[in-house]
C-alpha cells in the first residue's frame, strides 16, 4: 500500500498555531473581564 | 502530523449568519420582558450565552451531518466535508461550547433560561438534526421550534419566569409561535430552489417528496397562521400601535408574495426569482417585526 501523504507545510502550521493562540489568548482575557464584571453586577443587585 | 484547522473554520463551524437571528431574536425577547430593565452586564452576558449555544448548535450539526454536507453544493464547502477539519475537532468543540454556554448563561441570569437553552440546543440537534431531517417531510415544520427559542430565552433571562395563566399564549410563547410558523414559509421556499442539492443529498425535503406544487401550496397554507399570528400579537394588547402597523403591512406584503409563490405556474423558468423574494423578504420581516415590538415596547416607556 502506497503512502501518499500532502508535503507538509510547517509554515502554514506555526502560522495556524500562532493564530490559534492568539485568538485563546483574546478569548481568556475577555472571559476574565466578563467573569469581573459579572461579579460586580450580582454584587451590585444583592446590596 | 495533520494541520491543524484555522480557527476562521471553528468560526465558520457555527453557523453566524444563522447565529445572528437568534441574537437578533433574543435581544427582542429580552428587551420586550416587562418589569425592570435587565442589568447591561447581565444583558450582554445572556446574549453573547445564546449567541454561542446557537453555535453550539450549527457546530454539533455539521459533525453529525458531514455527508449529507459533502454531496450538497451549498454546503460542500464547509470546514467538515471540505476536509479543513476533523470531525473530532469539530465534536469537542460543539460539546464544549454548549456546556459552556448554558452555564454562563446560568450563573449569569438564571437556571430557567439555561435549561431552556440546554433544551433548544438538544431539540435541534436530536430531534431536527438526528431523527426528524432524514425521515420525514415535515422535519423542518417540528424542526423549526429550536429557532423559535432564542426569545423564549431571552424573556426568561430577563424575568427569570415564563409561566403565566395561560402559558401558550403569553407574550414569549407567541414570539415562539411566530418563528415557528414563519419557519415553514421561508425555509420551503429555499428548498425549492435548491432542491436538487437535497435530492442529491437524500433529504426528504418537502419539494423532493411531495413535489413542487404541493410545496407552493403548503408555503401558502403556512403563510395563513403565521400572519394571523404576527397580527393577534397586536390585537391580544401586547403590543400598541407600532408593531401592530407594522405587522399589518408587512403581513400583507408577506401573503402577496407567497400567494404569487404559492400558485404560480411552475412550468414558469425564469431563475426562481419569486421563490428567492419570498425567502429574502421572509429574513427581512422577522427582523422588521421583532424591531417594532421592541420600538413600541420602549416608546411606550419612554
Amino acid at each position: 500500500m502506497t503512502d501518499t501523504q500532502e508535503p507538509f507545510d510547517l509554515e502554514e502550521l506555526r502560522r495556524r498555531q500562532k493564530s490559534r493562540s492568539r485568538i485563546m489568548g483574546i478569548c481568556l482575557i475577555g472571559l476574565a473581564a466578563l467573569f469581573f464584571f459579572i461579579t460586580i453586577a450580582k454584587m451590585g443587585i444583592a446590596s | 502530523m495533520t494541520m491543524p484547522a484555522d480557527w476562521r473554520d471553528f468560526l465558520a463551524l457555527t453557523k453566524p449568519r444563522v447565529m445572528s437571528l437568534a441574537i437578533f431574536t433574543a435581544l427582542c425577547g429580552m428587551l420586550v420582558a416587562p418589569g425592570q430593565v435587565i442589568h447591561p452586564v447581565l444583558g450582554f452576558t445572556a446574549i453573547l450565552a445564546i449567541a454561542l449555544g446557537a453555535g453550539a448548535s450549527g457546530a454539533l450539526n455539521q459533525w453529525y451531518e458531514v455527508e449529507v454536507d459533502r454531496a450538497m453544493k451549498r454546503t460542500a464547502g464547509r470546514p467538515l466535508p471540505a476536509g479543513r477539519m476533523d470531525k473530532v475537532s469539530a465534536l469537542h468543540f460543539g460539546v464544549g461550547l454548549g456546556f459552556f454556554s448554558v452555564l454562563l448563561l446560568g450563573f449569569a441570569t438564571n437556571w430557567t433560561a439555561a435549561i431552556m437553552l440546554a433544551v433548544s440546543i438538544l431539540f435541534y440537534l436530536l430531534i431536527y438534526t438526528v431523527w426528524l431531517k432524514p425521515r420525514t417531510p415535515q422535519n423542518i415544520v417540528i424542526g423549526g421550534a429550536a429557532g423559535a427559542f432564542p426569545p423564549v430565552i431571552g424573556w426568561a433571562a430577563a424575568t427569570g419566569d415564563l409561566s403565566t395563566s395561560l402559558p401558550f399564549i403569553s407574550m414569549p410563547w407567541m414570539m415562539f409561535l411566530l418563528i415557528f410558523l414563519w419557519t415553514p414559509p421561508h425555509f420551503w421556499s429555499l428548498s425549492l430552489f435548491v432542491r436538487t442539492d437535497y435530492a442529491n443529498a437524500g433529504i426528504p425535503m418537502l419539494p423532493v417528496v411531495a413535489g413542487e406544487t404541493s410545496t407552493r401550496r403548503q408555503i401558502f397554507l403556512y403563510t395563513l397562521p403565521m400572519v394571523a399570528c404576527a397580527v393577534a400579537i397586536w390585537l391580544m394588547g401586547y403590543a400598541g400601535p407600532v408593531y401592530g402597523v407594522t405587522a399589518a403591512l408587512l403581513s400583507g406584503v408577506f401573503l402577496l408574495l407567497a400567494l404569487h409563490v404559492g400558485f404560480r405556474s411552475t412550468t414558469t423558468d425564469d431563475g426562481m426569482k419569486p421563490e428567492r423574494r419570498l425567502f429574502w423578504f421572509s429574513i427581512l420581516y422577522l427582523f422588521i417585526l421583532f424591531a417594532a415590538l421592541v420600538a413600541d415596547r420602549w416608546i411606550g416607556i419612554a
